[in-house]
């Protein structure tokens, strides 16, 4: 027997896996597309939100995301602060991976957060870092890649070294 | 494992805080390269590095110059709606002395520089920052605020810093909402250039801005306002019937009038505020007070019935500690209703003086007080221990204490702190941690 005066409502999402999880209505509200779905279908309260194309561990990542974060009310260093051991923890490809789910979920926040986070973490890097991390092959020939960089020449001084 | 669709990669393309890691980006593929044409935005800054390798004999030659990197960003760019140019804060730092420099080449107030590439993108800027080289800026004013003025139409936000600036022949510029002035020497005595010629302002940062003799802001839409005034005695008025945040940093002005009925969050720190004269604040909630001669502030401040969240400090030196102390009870006077209060070192030390002389009275609005933070100054623990009890007797409804030490105190003040605290009141919840000039707060846990 519940001994809340009010229940907290939960709201299903299934993810791409077909796993089922059962979140809080107030973070679940954070996703633009759940948002969405309820409001072109009022009566699917009960029923559970289909999104083909999260991942269970992604989503269970942005859940936790959520919960360990706090109400909008912390202090704004405090968030930041927060913000900042979130992304330092994660690879490129998880990063990667979040960027999309948010995008997908349209988490405007978030997916602000972790675009910064990647700028940050490409400035200064050398060009096979970037190359890398985008996944992206040199399709240049040895002519344009030697033209292209002797106009770019200027952009070449103090470059990190890479570190992964 | 998927790769981000364009947008995205765009998205990250353009939160890259330089061009420079831009144009590398460029070379890692043709698909970069094409995306980054899309960046609608330009980001370039002088680093010490190249500044030091254009002057030095051996590298002088393979150096490009820095305005013809920029210019051709500018005009190798798709459309741009933001450009930020500048030189690094390493270079701010040069002393004059230090250098003899007669150039240009960092000179980006230089109006004949500002011709070369504002045209092309006059239409759909929306956004310009220029951080000029102060040591290539200083003596020579610019006339580069009026062709801003006169082509950009569509300019939202405009930022200035390190330049000496002619008002003559400006045009208003109505969709200008948030305009920032740093370090600049602006020939507009009055302000009055600034508000006829942008009465949409709704930011406006005042930051070390000379040249001003009688300064008033008179702006109707202006929504929050920094200022810091240096040390001319100026007289300082604000008409703005719109404000909400205002942090002011004064000296000793001739005059203070604020018209600012609408005011929210206000922060003022001021030496001596003579002829202090604002208007009652019907809806502030927020108030942070500096100042050298606290209890004088206070007995011109309008009553404050509306705050809630009160901080206040004293700016004032230890030899003048034993002139007029301002007592706590000053503040429930013109306070009566806040929730929230705060207090520096300073004037944790000036209450605690006027406690020894005089005692601590009881007043109503002390009984509205749930939460206090204090950075403590200690000479004497016992005092102080004596000053927060009366404190915690006086304020019956306070549920959480927060008291900060310098890290030069010992440890025994802190553990004889703590203990006293926690056994004379352990029903309030308290927080323990240190605080220093110039740093953060910092928190310390200590086991219950």
């Amino acid at each position: 027997m519940s001994t809340d005066t009010v229940k907290t409502k939960k709201i299903i999402l299934r993810t791409a896996d077909k796993e089922e999880f059962e979140v809080d209505e107030a973070i679940a509200m954070e996703f633009g597309t759940v948002k969405s779905f309820f409001e072109e279908n009022p009566d699917a309260s009960e029923e559970p939100v289909p999104l083909p194309n999260v991942s269970s561990q992604c989503l269970l990542t942005i859940i936790e995301y959520f919960k360990s974060r706090g109400g909008s009310s912390s202090a704004e260093d405090e968030a930041k602060a927060y913000n900042e051991e979130f992304v330092k923890a994660r690879d490129n490809e998880s990063i990667k991976e979040l960027i999309l789910a948010a995008n997908y979920l349209n988490i405007k926040d978030m997916l602000d957060m972790l675009t910064q986070a990647v700028a940050d973490r490409i400035k200064n890097k050398s060009v096979e870092y970037v190359r890398r991390f985008f996944g992206v092959e040199n399709d240049y020939s040895p002519e344009e890649e030697a033209e292209l960089r002797s106009r770019n020449e200027w952009a070449f001084e103090g470059v990190d070294p890479d570190d992964d | 494992m998927e790769d981000l669709p364009p947008p995205l990669v765009v998205e990250i393309l353009s939160r890259l805080n330089d061009s420079t890691d831009l144009a590398r980006c460029r070379l890692a593929s043709k698909l970069l390269n094409s995306l980054s044409r899309e960046v609608r935005s330009v980001k370039l800054f002088c680093t010490l590095s190249r500044y030091l390798k254009s002057r030095s004999p051996e590298t002088k030659a393979h150096v490009t110059p820095f305005k013809t990197i920029f210019n051709n960003l500018v005009f190798e760019a798709r459309c741009l709606d933001s450009i930020s140019i500048g030189v690094d804060k390493s270079l701010r730092d040069i002393s004059y002395d230090d250098v003899d420099d007669e150039s240009d080449d960092l000179y980006l107030t230089d109006l004949s520089f500002v011709k070369q590439w504002l045209p092309k993108v006059s239409g759909e800027l929306r956004k310009l920052s220029i951080s000029d080289f102060w040591i290539q800026s200083c003596w020579r004013k610019s006339e580069v605020l009026s062709f801003i003025s006169s082509c950009c139409n569509g300019l939202a936000e405009l930022e200035m810093k390190n330049a000496w600036l002619s008002v003559d022949g400006l045009n208003p510029m109505s969709r200008l909402t948030n305009l920032r002035l740093e370090f600049v020497r602006l020939e507009d005595e009055d302000l009055n250039k600034v508000n006829d010629c942008f009465p949409s302002l709704q930011v406006l940062n005042l930051v070390g801005v000379g040249g001003l003799k009688d300064p008033k802001i008179r702006l109707l839409h202006l929504k929050s306002c920094l200022w810091t005034v240096s040390n001319a005695p100026l007289s300082l008025t604000i008409f703005a019937p719109c404000l909400v945040k205002f942090r002011l940093k004064c000296i000793k002005p001739k005059s203070l009038v604020l018209d600012t009925p609408s005011l929210y969050d206000f922060h003022l720190s001021v030496e001596e505020a003579n002829n202090f004269r604002v208007k009652e604040f019907c809806h502030l909630e927020n108030l942070h007070l500096e100042s050298s001669s606290l209890s004088s502030l206070l007995g011109t401040f309008p009553s404050g019935k509306s705050i809630k969240k009160l901080t206040v400090d004293s700016l004032k030196r230890f030899e003048a500690l034993e002139t007029k102390n301002f007592g706590l009870e000053a503040l429930f006077d013109v306070f009566p209703n806040v929730r929230s209060l705060s207090l520096g070192p300073g004037a944790w030390s000036e209450a605690e003086i006027s406690f020894r002389k005089a005692g601590l009275k009881d007043r109503n609005a002390m009984k509205e007080l749930t939460e206090i933070v204090a950075h403590l100054v200690v000479y004497d623990i016992e005092a102080t221990l004596s000053f927060i009890y009366s404190i915690l007797d006086k304020c019956t409804i306070l549920s959480d204490m927060a008291l900060l030490l310098h890290p030069k105190e010992d440890s025994g003040v802190a553990s004889s702190l703590i203990s006293g605290c926690t056994t004379y009141c352990p029903k309030v919840k308290w927080k323990w941690g240190m605080w220093k000039e110039g740093s953060k707060n910092m928190w310390v846990s200590v086991g219950t």
